[in-house]
């Protein structure tokens, strides 16, 4: 350990000088790492803003657009074809329902989990972490392969059903509002509670006046992390989808694969900016930590 | 109050039902189907084989698969966690508003769907585009590459699937070790590249092994970036499952080889958690 | 305001006995605390009282009904907790409100209780703020409060003053003494603290590994404590070993009570006993002075300017034989 102590005291005040210049280099050189990560993250989105405003250059009466954009045009805003905005509307009717279903679900399975005493908790707990361990292409294949055999000996269709898609998204989105709210529950004291018995609150009141609003937070975390999962699946989605009501996500996926529809960039665009306004009134509403506690919880 | 602690857990039911049963539903369904040779069109065997995995094991194109998949992954992370774990670190050791502030700003990406981020990227590494035509005045890119289709281009595609991921998963492992070690090491008169490697580094140690297992996991099943950046040419495992289910409709093959990609998982989970607790008795102190 | 009946009433958890079977009697009005080590059974039986255990064995009555299974919202108690447990995301005036607005108070007699209360405990300002933003002594001025908004049967009350710097503290105790006397609410309090016991008391129930070792008024706990245990856990004590008749025991004597031989001599009638001075603590107004005598550490306790001993001196003890008191091992 001699060597991290500076043995000669006439020199100190050299050292010390120096290490200040090393340190203001070490933390220069660290923020501008993080600078370039940055840019790795946006870069992309950024090429997507610019390339939608590209008037693009024709090849026969294929437009291609690209990046740095040449011109400047608002055209592909406005002309934007009818089924990407079908897609948009199913994807966001889809993610609305399982964000809701994920709350109604997991939000009592919480409870069950943090307050709840019986043998095997652990293992329920485990239980409720599994769906988010599967890759989803297995899950995509899995649910498929489960539909047809419930197909094979019941008069439920439930492959290439948005009923089908709705119930595999539900059954990965539910472990992140179990995550949040259990978060959120453990760390209330149970002194609330019994506070609140002693008042005179009957259990639901309890429940009502206490304990939700203060788990309030957790929940909404979760859910956001519920609806981005589900908002954002391409995987699942392509097995399981409906041919008459593709996702957006799966609308991008194909239309990227085969024919590049030229409004994506704009439509994308304003997808990405509703994004962004969505995570401010959150980080407004709950604070960024329960977000972050939401979705990194989940993970593990 | 013991009543209260079974009423709370009959509220487990309906989600565990649901959980559970679905689960098990879909396990069940498709590793039987595993076991199932396919004899063409769609229709499966009679009998119990394990023939689907022998292919597996015997047909060199699966084993190149697994063999690319799991190389590409490994790469990946480890771009992925050079890129990322500076970054971490900086953002949980300066003020929090800032801190939420840049990570709020890696969420929004997040709700971007991954093929738009794709796009993205086709559109900025096109042939004919700035960029490509700079690396190529520059000799730093070959006049024949082409970026869709090749090994560099769904590697970035999974850096960028790791990074949002891999930045918050660190950050929270970061802002569970005290700052306070770090001043006090300081007063001791480490420099602050010693501080990093004898007190940060060995303490964020079981938290990262954990991440980087789970980003581990991740990859391995990344199917979006290996499709549409891939060309085609780029045959992860995940690729040959959807092929073997979509295009050549055989529901044998396809279960056998995401059964043989959910016992990856399991592994590589296994290996997490003997080495997180391994690794984990000094952090246990901190704890 | 009730009395509080226990009989028989015990807690056995899987592997651990937490309480056993114990009778206690609450008078209407009283202030009984519950003195104790950690894990003494203490807050076990105010949790019993409170309704938040069952007990294993035994029935618990208020006013002579049985209140054993009835659920803790239906017993009209008030209870103040460790930590306070004011709800944060309500006002002081909508935590102190709570209760009432469960048992259906019009709005307007709840304007009125509440402004009572605040005055009561003298924080009329405080109404809209939130529990965050006030300081520690008046979050448990609040809690209190909250418990007799409606004014309860029982006041059970879990080390409330435990989180208070020692000045406050005391303030504190004077104030809930003089607040119990003039409501008049059967009062059952648990702490560790056998100072702020003796302080807030009509009586106290000493209480070990899951028994009341003695209970009565503090002057005759801390005057002729029944064991050791007691006699230890409450005041400092001298205890010497002694052998009468073949059984081992001792003798206790409170520091206080000793005294060091000056040049007048021992006083007629007292017994004594030679020590060695080991050291001398200054507190304030008194003085603790450490002896060894026949392997035992005795302490003497008098003013400083009674006694001016040198380290390694020494010294006769003496005492009055009635200060002395016999106990069993």
């Amino acid at each position: 350990m001699s060597a991290l102590v500076a043995t000669d005291t006439a020199s100190l005040p050299r050292t010390a000088a120096r290490r200040q210049m090393r340190l203001r280099w070490g933390r220069l050189a660290a923020w501008a790492w993080l600078g370039f990560v940055f840019l790795f993250i946006y870069a992309p989105i950024i090429v997507v803003i610019g390339a939608s405003v590209d008037p693009g250059h024709y090849v026969v009466t294929r437009a291609f657009l690209q990046f740095p954009p040449q011109g400047f045009t608002l055209h592909w805003y406005v002309n934007v074809a009818p089924a990407l905005w079908a897609s948009i509307f199913v994807s966001l009717k889809l993610a609305a329902s399982v964000t809701i279903g994920a709350v109604l679900l997991g939000t009592p399975a919480a409870l069950g989990l943090v307050r709840g005493t019986f043998p095997g908790r652990n293992l329920v707990a485990t239980l409720f972490r599994v769906p988010l361990q599967i890759p989803f292409i297995v899950t995509g294949v899995a649910f498929l392969q489960a539909f047809y055999a419930v197909a094979s000996v019941s008069p439920l269709r439930l492959q290439g059903s948005i009923t089908g898609l709705f119930l595999a998204h539900l059954f990965v989105a539910t472990p992140y509002v179990i995550s949040a709210a259990g978060t959120a529950l453990a760390q209330l004291s149970p002194r609330l509670d019994e506070a609140a018995l002693s008042l005179g609150a009957s259990r639901w009141r309890t429940f009502r006046r206490i304990t939700l609003p203060l788990i309030l937070p957790g929940i909404f975390g979760g859910a956001m992390f519920a609806f981005l999962v589900s908002f954002t699946d391409v995987t699942i989605a392509l097995f399981l989808a409906p041919q008459e009501a593709i996702t957006f996500p799966v609308w991008v996926f194909g239309s990227i694969q085969n024919d590049l529809e030229t409004s994506l960039p704009a439509v994308s665009t304003m997808v990405f900016v509703a994004s962004a306004l969505i995570v401010v009134v959150l980080q407004r509403l709950v604070g960024m930590e329960t977000v972050l506690r939401s979705g990194g919880g989940a993970k593990n | 109050m013991r009543a209260a602690g079974r009423f709370w857990g009959l509220l487990l039911i309906p989600p565990a039902l649901f959980s559970g049963g679905l689960l098990l539903l879909t396990q069940i369904v498709f590793l039987s189907a595993s076991f199932h040779a396919d004899e063409g069109l769609g229709v499966a065997g009679q009998a119990f084989t394990w023939e689907n995995y022998q292919q597996v094991w015997r047909d060199p194109e699966y084993l190149q698969s697994l063999g690319l998949t799991l190389r590409l992954a490994a790469l990946v992370v480890l771009v992925t966690l050079v890129m990322t774990w500076p970054v971490a670190y900086l953002l949980s050791r300066t003020s929090p508003r800032i801190a939420m502030v840049l990570i709020a700003a890696i969420i929004a990406t997040s709700f971007v769907t991954l093929p738009i981020k794709t796009l993205g990227m086709v559109i900025l590494f096109a042939t004919d585009g700035a960029l490509m035509r700079s690396l190529r005045a520059l000799g730093l890119a070959d006049a024949h590459f082409r970026f869709v289709g090749s090994f560099f281009a769904v590697a970035v595609g999974y850096t960028h699937l790791a990074i949002s991921f891999m930045v918050t998963m660190l950050f929270s492992v970061f802002q569970a070790i005290p700052q306070r070690l770090e001043e006090a090491a300081t007063i001791h008169g480490a420099t602050r590249l010693r501080v990093l490697w004898r007190v940060v580094l060995p303490l964020s140690l079981p938290g990262t092994v954990s991440a980087t297992l789970v980003l581990f996991n991740l990859l391995t099943g990344a199917f979006v970036s290996a499709v549409l950046l891939g060309g085609g040419k780029i045959l992860t495992l995940s690729l040959l499952i959807q092929r073997s289910l979509i295009l050549f409709n055989e529901y044998g093959m396809a279960a056998a080889l995401a059964g043989v990609l959910l016992l990856l998982v399991l592994l590589v989970n296994i290996v997490s958690v003997v080495a997180v607790s391994r690794l984990t008795p000094a952090a246990r102190v901190i704890a | 305001m009730a009395r509080v009946g226990l009989l028989g009433v015990s807690k056995q958890y899987r592997e651990h006995r937490a309480l056993l079977p114990t009778d206690l009697d609450i008078a209407d009005g009283e202030f009984l605390t519950l003195l104790g080590p950690s894990g003494c059974g203490k807050t076990t039986m105010l949790r019993i009282i409170a309704g938040f255990v069952e007990p294993s064995t035994g029935s618990v009555r208020f006013d002579g009904e049985d209140v054993t299974r009835v659920a803790p919202n239906r017993r009209a108690i008030g209870m103040v907790f460790q930590d306070y447990a004011l709800f944060p995301h309500l006002t002081i005036f909508e935590n102190i409100a709570f209760g009432l607005r469960e048992r259906g108070w019009a709005r307007v007699k709840i304007h009125a209780r509440v402004s009572e209360l605040l005055d009561l405990i003298k924080l009329p300002a405080i109404a809209r703020r939130l529990p965050a933003e006030i300081s520690g002594g008046q979050q448990q001025r609040v809690a209190f409060a909250r418990a007799i908004a409606h004014p309860p049967r029982v006041l059970l009350m879990d080390e409330p003053l435990g989180a208070l710097d020692l000045k406050l503290r005391e303030a504190m105790q004077f104030e809930l003494r003089r607040l119990q006397r003039a409501l008049g609410i059967t009062t059952v309090y648990v702490t560790h603290d056998q100072t702020e016991a003796m302080n807030l008391s009509d009586r106290i129930a000493v209480m070990e590994a899951g028994r009341i070792r003695q209970i009565g008024l503090p002057r005759d706990i801390y005057d002729r404590p029944t064991s050791r245990f007691v006699a230890e856990f409450v005041g400092q004590i001298n205890l010497l070993p002694t052998q009468t008749r073949g059984h081992a025991g001792s003798l206790a004597i409170r520091p206080q009570h000793l005294a060091i031989a000056n040049g007048a001599g021992i006083p007629e009638g007292h017994d004594s006993l030679p020590a060695r001075v080991l050291t001398q603590v200054f507190t304030g107004n008194l003085v603790h002075i450490q002896l060894q005598a026949q392997d035992t550490l005795l302490t003497v306790e008098t003013r400083p300017s009674e006694h001016d001993v040198a380290e390694g001196e020494a010294v006769t003890l003496h005492w009055h034989p009635d200060r002395c008191i016999v106990l069993g091992a």
